[in-house]
């Protein structure tokens, strides 16, 4: 053991010895730095979510419509039974002449039209594709209806105009069809909606895949000293090139717009609108981040095809393509020189147009009459219009999706 | 640190939590030189050294946001260095070596200190290295890195006495270096001062 003498005099050495190696400092090799780099890319490109919130949007719209397929498959199983039970059930009536014509039961007739109104009001084109049970009465009891001449008429008219007249004309006496749901409405046909709604209003929001190539997530900082300068010679988006930077990473592109169709068909239309994107790119190398923010209006000419409706859901098939003008840049950079970090922003303007096309599959959800809700999934190609920076410069082909609602009048 | 070193050090930071590369070069290379020097003391070869500061740099940019900002910085990213020297060293058994214990009698003397002012950080690197791995290990943690002998022996898995007394026979060793390594320039220059 030492001496308090001892202590005191390690104290001294200890601290000599300190002062002297604290920061003693020897040369690192520069491919220190290279593998450190190396090591962190790879970890980076471990932690890249690839797909993002707007593929999993994709996935659910992708659902919603195997919904919507589904339900209308169901649907017409369904339809199809109730018509081969219905005509079944209205035989075994005629054969026991239970249609009697009472003028003191127009109200129990009344209803009982409108219990067979669900079984009997399917069209096509406008044609009732399944006789009403009163049809099949009339036709074989035709001796006892007064008035069996309205059948032949009844037959070429709507469903609805058929059932009034049967229901005024004829009496149904304890012919209870087995009940069902459905509903007239429910099978409207949608081209004859869309007969009916010529013209369409829609509001849209859409989104498209983010991705990082070899760059870090996307993050503000606040901190840095912000400088705003009108010009920046050395950092001009045209003169950008993609090769420059170690690390590259797209927000999503956002647009929003507003568009209008036209029916050219029975089951066809046509869109166009305008929309407005915003697309974000964060690009990084070694001497300084850069941030690109490009605006653009776009005006898009879409073919929209209906491929089935049922019920409240539909389903159609859309393709076109889009012209988009860039109309502002703004390009900050960040530098960090001589223990400051300097931030330049420049506003710009963008050269050129962006072509690109469009295809996509959406649902449509009926919210109230003449209103409804879509959901499509689109594939959007960018021809190489030499544009500035982007996910599009990136990757020609985008996934994303988009939601809206449309008014029909 | 003056008050703008420290908000360039604050945003440092901040860039490197976000991985930007050029806050990561600017650590990189204000820490590199004193780092690479903390390595060389506990591993002595140098391609060994070289390998701990690239995977305690790694560590640093990748553990950066366990960085609380309650202490200073400089601490944080020495003991990450420290602590993966240490890892090499247990990894590698080279603490559990036997080492050869010699009793270098008392070295200490009053002119040691005078001594250890005029001699070099280059020749002082150079008499650590000559320690044994464990001695050498000790010696850095106590006089260098400052932890208590407790903690030591919390840090290697040892008893605080072994801690104490391998401190104690790394100090008569190095001392027996450093009076060897200068004991010609000091008796050069006790000749000059008596012949003035």
């Amino acid at each position: 053991m030492l001496n308090n003498n001892t202590d005191n005099e390690h104290d001294k050495l200890n601290e000599i010895f300190r002062q002297k190696l604290e920061h003693h400092t020897l040369p690192a090799d520069d491919e220190v730095w290279d593998g450190i780099q190396a090591e962190l890319k790879k970890r980076k490109k471990k932690k890249i979510f690839p797909l993002g919130w707007v593929y999993a949007g994709t996935a659910a719209a992708v659902l919603l419509l195997f919904f919507t397929i589904n339900n209308f498959m169901k649907r017409q199983t369904e339809y199809e039974t109730l018509a081969a039970k219905t005509e079944e059930t209205f035989n075994k009536i005629s054969d026991k002449q239970q249609f009697e014509i009472t003028e003191n039961q127009n109200h129990e007739k009344q209803t009982a039209s409108r219990k067979t109104l669900a079984l009997n009001t399917v069209t096509n084109n406008g044609k009732s594709i399944l006789h009403t049970p009163t049809d099949h009465a009339n036709e074989q009891t035709g001796a006892t209806t007064p008035e069996p001449e309205n059948n032949a008429a009844d037959a070429a008219n709507p469903a609805t105009k058929t059932i009034e007249k049967t229901g005024t004309d004829t009496q149904v006496q304890k012919s209870k069809p087995e009940t069902t749901d459905l509903k007239a409405k429910d099978w409207e046909d949608p081209v004859k909606k869309q007969k009916k709604r010529g013209w369409e209003v829609a509001a849209a929001l859409s989104s498209s895949g983010s991705s990082s190539v070899n760059a870090p997530a996307l993050m503000s900082n606040s901190e840095n000293l912000k400088m705003s300068v009108s010009r920046a010679p050395a950092f001009s988006s045209a003169a950008l090139s993609s090769d420059e930077f170690t690390g590259k990473s797209y927000s999503a592109p956002l647009s929003v717009g507003i568009s209008v169709a036209k029916s050219i068909s029975d089951h066809l239309s046509i869109r166009t609108g305008i929309t407005y994107t915003y697309l974000q790119t964060k690009l990084e190398n070694i001497n300084y981040n850069a941030d690109l923010a490009l605006h653009y209006l776009g005006v898009p000419l879409n073919l929209q095809a209906y491929l089935i409706k049922s019920g409240k859901w539909g389903l159609y098939l859309s393709g076109g393509g889009m012209l988009e003008k860039g109309i502002r840049s703004v390009e900050t950079k960040e530098q960090y020189i001589s223990n400051k970090t300097i931030t330049t922003t420049t506003y710009g303007s963008i050269d050129g147009w962006q072509w690109s096309v469009n295809g996509a599959i959406g649902t449509t959800y009926d919210l109230y009459k003449g209103i409804n809700l879509y959901l499509e999934p689109k594939v959007s190609y960018y021809f190489d219009n030499d544009q500035p920076i982007s996910i599009r410069t990136e990757r020609k082909t985008v996934l994303g999706i988009e939601g809206g609602i449309r008014f029909n009048f | 640190m003056s008050g703008k070193n420290i908000t360039d050090e604050h945003k440092l930071i901040a860039g490197c939590r976000e991985g930007k590369s050029w806050a990561q070069k600017a650590i990189y290379e204000l820490y590199a030189p004193t780092m690479m020097s903390v390595c060389v003391r506990y591993v002595t070869d140098r391609e060994t050294a070289r390998d701990i500061l690239q995977e305690g740099f790694i560590k640093l940019f990748t553990k950066i946001d366990s960085f609380t900002g309650a202490g200073a910085f400089a601490g944080w990213v020495r003991r990450i260095f420290v602590t993966t020297a240490l890892e090499y060293l247990r990894q590698n058994d080279i603490l559990k070596q036997s080492t050869n214990i010699e009793d270098y009698g008392n070295y200490i003397e009053n002119e040691e200190e005078t001594v250890l002012q005029k001699i070099s950080a280059d020749d002082l690197m150079a008499c650590i290295a000559q320690l044994s791995d464990g001695y050498r290990t000790v010696f850095n943690l106590y006089a260098i890195e400052g932890y208590s002998h407790a903690e030591i022996a919390e840090i290697l898995g040892i008893s605080e006495v072994t801690s104490r007394s391998q401190f104690m026979r790394a100090r008569k060793i190095l001392q027996k270096n450093i009076m060897s390594m200068t004991g010609y320039e000091y008796a050069e220059q006790q000749y000059r001062q008596r012949t003035r």
